[in-house]
């Protein structure tokens, strides 16, 4: 199925999972905010999370150091 | 054509306040705004030299550490003299400031942020400003924000990227209903464990001043809070994503909305 991943189209496989989709960009889901469809989700539902067909997902890995 | 010596101390804020959405109210409003600043390194150290300028009437800086070596290429302000003396950085910070702006009023505090002293730092200001270095103490201010319905500015670089976002308690996301918790110490990017450019430095501090700027000389900011930027200075790349709204469940001001 085609998503958006921040603003861009990505095919991912049927029924993928929000932590399934930071693992397969290599993100560490730590530091990840992840908002589907201006919905933000808790980190801790990430794994139950399961992606729709044409999602828009924005995922903003958390910048440290100042 | 006039000379600048034609210019005197009441024209220092002329070029600023001809802007007109700024204006002469906005500068009045600016005049009698407190920030506290927390850290004066790489962002804190231009965030401080640039809302000085601009005439925040009070400036907090609260900051333990010292000048060396390794800041010079990205913290402004700072000289090589205060490098090799080891000078505390918000001592250092507002003798620079006492140069820039002496109509205003800096206050340097060389202490650590902590849940202790928040509150005596945090009371009596408008706004508290990011200059930290790492998340247990941004948790902290964002838990204290929400606890007081107190503004804050998140901003964060490293490497060549940043962030910032406004956080206005109970109109936009929190950094919790984003994060929820703070990564673990070792899974946190910062300059030490990825570097960090001055430029990318300087531009997120000045991005977040102008937030300030904002908040602080509008009553109705022009652009809706709550919206994250994200820049990759390296890349190229700029993402600003819309005022994100706050999680019905979020740990810390979830259960604040719920408990009104």
């Amino acid at each position: 199925m085609k998503i958006r991943v921040n603003g861009e189209s990505r095919s991912v496989e049927d029924g993928m999972t929000v932590a399934a989709l930071l693992a397969e960009l290599d993100l560490e889901p730590l530091r990840c905010a992840v908002e589907r469809n201006r919905q933000l989700i808790p980190r801790a539902r990430h794994s139950e999370t399961v992606l729709n067909e044409a999602d828009e997902l924005e995922i903003v890995s958390l910048v440290g150091g100042g | 054509m006039m000379t600048p010596r034609e210019y005197n101390r009441q024209d220092r804020y002329l070029r600023q306040v001809t802007f007109s959405p700024l204006g002469e109210i906005g500068q009045r409003r600016l005049a009698s705004a407190r920030v506290l600043l927390i850290g004066a390194g790489g962002l804190g150290s231009w965030v401080s030299e640039l809302l000085a300028r601009a005439g925040v009437g009070f400036i907090r800086i609260v900051d333990d550490d010292s000048v060396d070596w390794t800041n010079m290429h990205r913290q402004a302000m700072y000289s090589e003299a205060d490098a090799e003396a080891g000078k505390p950085k918000a001592v250092a910070a507002a003798q620079r400031i006492a140069l820039i702006n002496s109509e205003i009023t800096v206050e340097a505090n060389v202490t650590r942020l902590a849940a202790g002293n928040i509150a005596s730092l945090a009371g009596d200001v408008d706004v508290i400003l990011d200059g930290m270095d790492n998340f247990t103490s941004r948790f902290l201010v964002n838990d204290y924000a929400v606890s007081t319905s107190l503004p804050w500015i998140f901003a964060g670089v490293v490497g060549a990227q940043g962030q910032v976002m406004t956080i206005i308690p109970s109109v936009t996301a929190c950094l919790r209903c984003m994060y929820d918790a703070p990564p673990p110490p070792e899974k946190e990017l910062n300059a030490a464990n990825t570097g960090v450019l001055g430029p990318a430095v300087a531009t997120m501090a000045s991005i977040e001043a102008l937030e300030a700027v904002k908040l602080l000389s509008a009553p109705q900011p022009p652009t809706s809070p709550g919206a994250i930027l994200v820049l990759d200075l390296w890349n190229g790349s700029a993402r600003r994503i819309e005022s994100l709204s706050p999680r019905e469940d979020c740990p810390c001001c979830g259960q604040r909305r719920d408990g009104r």
